[in-house]
């Protein structure tokens, strides 16, 4: 709705006023934020600012545009039922937070929560939260500090402080056995594959280790066993990766992949061996080449503005010193063989993970429960369709 | 392509003044050697990398019947191993040397490779590009072809097949084009074909296509262009030329009665409506005003159909149309995806309404102006790292015949008229045949537009993929493809490129509101943004989507 018009602009004209600067502005909403992206050009930089603060401060609450991003909403969500990488998607959030965890809900809503919202939950929303005490702004281009402060004296003296506490949402460290999950796709080429659970938070001294340990694991594309093993071993899958992920928040530990449907056994199968015989089996080629690729590739690292931006976010995010690459450099240097052991047996733990598999339950269920994990919980029986 | 990435990178816009007469170039120095090979230097000293790329002219168009996906099955084999690399050589030297990935893209017309390094790695580079034309074929076994068939299929099933809408291309390309046009079959190719590809073709293939003449070698960066010239001319000039490439004739699609098929898609929970009409091949006068056509018809709340289908008649939350554009034909495309069951007659009924509306309004100037503007800005956004410019260098040498065709690009963009626009919609669109197709969810086939036959569509059982087994580990034995030097030695690394941070500036507001930022003048670009921290979060959880409608 932001970007629909404000107190003296229809939709029509603000989207026009933006356009014949030559820029764009986007606002999108993310878990643990609302971003506003823009881009312009540097001589038009005052202007575009003033029509951001403009649209911050001034909202239309234009009711049309309303139903309309309301429909919008609703057919998107429609959509998504049918698709095997958003299903997945929302079935592994909500099995890594739970559902009471706002965390593991689909930033979308749900058809009926989105028909339920009216515009007075927006407002309420925007007066409440809508603070510079909780904004963090970013800049990168062809203008100098003063430049930029000077450009938003007149956002600063307007914009009020509201008194926001952001609830943390934490996710339950208790750790069940490990369970394997099926969503049905009747007739689904493909099986899509997350396994994982709740690991690290990004500010956790143990999470840039653990980064570097998950590059020979499923970071390093082709430089790793799940690439290695899967894809160029087997020919089971076109793509296939591990990743830490999470903020000032616990995230999970995530392995993803999408497989041809009839090796989805085999392909969890293979993944489980990977994983847990990854610790014992590292070596110190290994070892040389993490430390290679992740201390020459941070000469790559700010090529372009988003690189920039992506940089600037961490610093305000986390309080880092703009050099903690170097930092990282450090960290890097200091592995050992024994560390990513001792980091692997405590991080990568097959018996904690969530074994999510979406797919053809009729030919692909079964067979999962030769994993060891006992039988796979079917998620979705009412749709059954064998 | 060898891989998709899975996070994607925002890119710096630039943007040059749409009001004055532009005088863009990306500066370039090209030579040839004498085995045909064409070489393109750009140099861009602001981070200390260079961006390789190999792009050979061939894609799918040079394809036969039954043979379909060759191109971009080959485009997968070329990173598996040569002679002197090894197996997985490539990939093993990209990790080592810190770089970005070594990846590659298939289209109709052109097959590239690249990835950017740091710039110590550009020899070692250039070293592995090589052994691509001059030491590979030998290396492609029975055994690695087999696994690697499996791996295509299963892109093809990550990106047609287990999608909704994934076989919208392969229905309308297949009418659009007859079938002895080269765009009739996929890039991707049939699972059929993939799966029947012979070693001895592939051979043949790679014979004829990959050779020095057919190639253009790009590097964009920071590096020392005399130095590289060495290097070039070191590692590529023994290898030999290859049987004369032509260039295809171009030759539009061709649609002689208007064709109406629908699908039944197993994916797709929408209505979705695409209308396709032959058009022009990239860089002809008329593809621009095209562009600017489709852009003004669906985008934006002035476009006619935004106007009609949105906004009055609540028929779909958005509309989209382009302009595609290949080597030796083009096409118009037209995609309405309904709400939740619309009849696609319905919305069939409102597309030809909100036709009319253009023809009785046209464009206006002032309309014409922001389109342009945004054109402009996104040709500006491909530039906006040397792995850009380098793919752009070797698109305009091989399509446009000049690697400095940036400049009349731009020119061609900005002298597009009102009148050009409406001549072309005349021209191609209004009255014209084409080709509809309703794709529709599981037993909704009423929503179709009516009197739609069935599209031909071959859909994958799961029970018949049995016994794919591979084993590529197999050693190749063959006979080692004389060199006049010793190419089994990787070459060192240049001078260590330094590692500079951006300087950072940042401080608190009166308000409380942090700010931070970089000042980088590349290009006379800012690229900013507002983090309004709580998000959904903030929410109430028996009532998620605010934030999300608020944004």
């Amino acid at each position: 709705m932001m970007t629909q018009g404000t107190k003296n602009k229809t939709p029509q004209e603000l989207e026009e006023a933006i356009q014949l600067l030559g820029a764009s502005i986007n606002v999108s909403a993310g878990t643990e934020d609302i971003r506003i992206s823009v881009n312009t050009l540097a001589k038009n930089y005052q202007a575009t600012v003033d029509l951001v603060e403009e649209i911050l401060l001034e909202p239309r609450w234009d009711a049309k545009e309303f139903e309309l991003i309301k429909q919008s909403v609703i057919s998107q969500l429609k959509q998504q039922e049918g698709e095997p990488n958003s299903l997945a998607q929302n079935q592994y959030n909500e099995l890594i937070y739970g559902r009471s965890n706002i965390r593991s809900r689909n930033l979308l809503g749900t058809t009926a929560s989105v028909n339920a919202i009216t515009m007075d939950d927006l407002k309420d929303y925007y007066n409440k939260n809508i603070s510079p005490s909780v904004t963090r702004m970013h800049v990168v281009g062809a203008l100098d500090k003063a430049r930029i402060l000077g450009s938003v004296i007149d956002l600063t003296d307007k914009w009020k402080v509201k008194k926001v506490d952001i609830p943390a949402w934490t996710v339950a460290t208790k750790t069940d056995k490990a369970k394997v999950y099926f969503f049905d796709v009747p007739d689904a080429k493909q099986s899509m594959l997350r396994f994982g659970y709740p690991a690290l938070s990004v500010t956790d001294a143990d999470y840039y280790p653990a980064v570097v340990m998950n590059y020979i694991l499923g970071g390093g594309g082709f430089a790793s066993r799940l690439t290695q093993e899967l894809r160029e071993g087997k020919g089971y899958t076109y793509g296939i990766s591990s990743f830490f992920s999470g903020s000032h928040a616990v995230g999970p530990f995530t392995i993803a992949s999408g497989v041809r449907s009839n090796v989805t056994y085999e392909s969890s199968q293979l993944v489980k061996d990977i994983v847990e015989k990854f610790g014992n089996s590292y070596t110190e080629a290994d070892l040389v080449t993490t430390k290679s690729f992740l201390t020459k590739s941070n000469t790559r690292a700010f090529e372009t503005a988003g690189a920039k931006l992506n940089l600037l976010d961490n610093v305000t995010k986390y309080n880092w010193s703009p050099d903690y690459v170097l930092q990282r450099e450090k960290i890097v240097k200091n592995m050992t063989v024994e560390k990513i052991r001792s980091l692997s047996n405590k991080y990568l733990d097959t018996n904690k993970m969530v074994w999510l598999v979406v797919g053809d339950a009729k030919t692909q269920l079964e067979p999962l429960k030769k994993l060891g994990f006992g039988d796979p919980v079917l998620l979705n029986p009412a749709t059954k369709a064998f | 392509m060898k891989y998709l990435n899975l996070f994607v990178c925002l890119v710096a816009t630039c943007f040059a003044n749409s009001q004055q007469a532009p005088s863009f170039k990306i500066p370039y120095e090209k030579f040839t050697l004498a085995n045909g090979l064409q070489v393109i230097f750009h140099i861009d000293r602001s981070d200390p990398v260079v961006a390789v790329s190999l792009t050979a002219h061939v894609g799918s168009a040079r394809e036969t019947e039954g043979r379909t996906g060759f191109a971009h099955l080959f485009e997968h084999l070329l990173f598996l191993e040569s002679e002197n690399l090894g197996k997985g050589g490539l990939d093993k030297l990209t990790a080592r040397i810190g770089g970005s990935g070594a990846n590659g893209s298939t289209s109709r017309d052109r097959t590239n490779y690249l990835q950017t390094v740091p710039n110590d790695a550009l020899e070692k580079m250039l070293w592995a590009e090589a052994d691509k034309l001059g030491w590979f074929i030998n290396t492609v076994t029975d055994p690695v072809l087999a696994k690697e068939k499996q791996v295509v299929k299963n892109e093809k099933r990550q990106g047609v097949d287990n999608v909704p809408y994934g076989h919208n291309s392969y229905v309308i390309d297949k009418n659009l084009y007859p079938a002895d046009h080269p765009y009739n079959w996929q890039v991707i190719g049939s699972l059929e074909d993939l799966q029947n590809a012979s070693l001895d073709y592939v051979k043949e293939f790679f014979r004829r296509w990959y050779v020095p003449n057919n190639v253009t070698l790009v590097v964009a960066g920071d590096f020392d262009p005399v130095q590289a010239k060495k290097w070039v001319i070191k590692y590529f000039e023994e290898i030999k030329r290859g049987e004369a490439v032509n260039n295809m004739p171009k030759q539009p699609g061709a649609v002689a009665q208007t064709v109406k098929l629908y699908h039944e898609d197993n994916f797709a929970r929408l209505p979705q409506l695409t209308m396709a009409w032959p058009t022009v091949e990239q860089y002809h006068p008329d593809s621009y005003p095209l562009s600017v056509l489709a852009q003004y018809l669906t985008q934006g709340k002035k476009a006619p159909f935004y106007q009609v289908i949105v906004e009055n008649k609540k028929l779909a939350a958005n509309t989209s149309m382009f302009q595609r554009e290949s080597e030796l034909a083009g096409n118009m495309q037209l995609t309405i995806r309904a709400f939740a069951d619309k009849d696609l007659d319905t919305v069939m009924t409102a597309v030809n309404e909100a036709f009319s509306k253009f023809e009785k309004e046209g464009i206006a100037e002032k309309d014409l102006q922001r389109i342009k503007a945004g054109q402009e800005r996104q040709f500006y956004n491909g530039l906006s790292s040397v792995l850009g410019k380098g793919a752009i260098l070797a698109q305009y040498n091989i399509f446009a015949g000049d690697p400095g065709y940036a400049e009349k690009d731009i020119n061609n963009i900005l002298a597009v008229t009102p009148a050009d626009v409406m001549r072309v919609y005349e021209k191609y669109i209004k009255g014209k045949n084409f080709v509809a197709t309703s794709f529709v969810p599981k037993g909704k086939m009423d929503l179709a537009l009516e009197s739609s036959k069935k599209a031909d569509v071959v859909e994958e059982l799961i029970a018949a993929n049995e016994n794919e087994q591979v084993d590529p580990n197999i050693k190749a034995t063959y006979e080692k493809t004389p060199s006049s030097f010793d190419r089994s030695k990787e070459p060192p690394y240049g001078k260590e490129p330094k590692l500079t941070i951006p300087l950072v500036w940042q401080t608190k507001l009166d308000n409380s509101m942090r700010i931070a930022g970089i000042e980088n003048r590349e290009v006379p670009l800012v690229q900013f943004d507002l983090v309004i921290g709580g998000g959904l979060l903030l929410e109430n959880i028996d009532k998620v989507g605010v934030s999300n409608l608020l944004a």
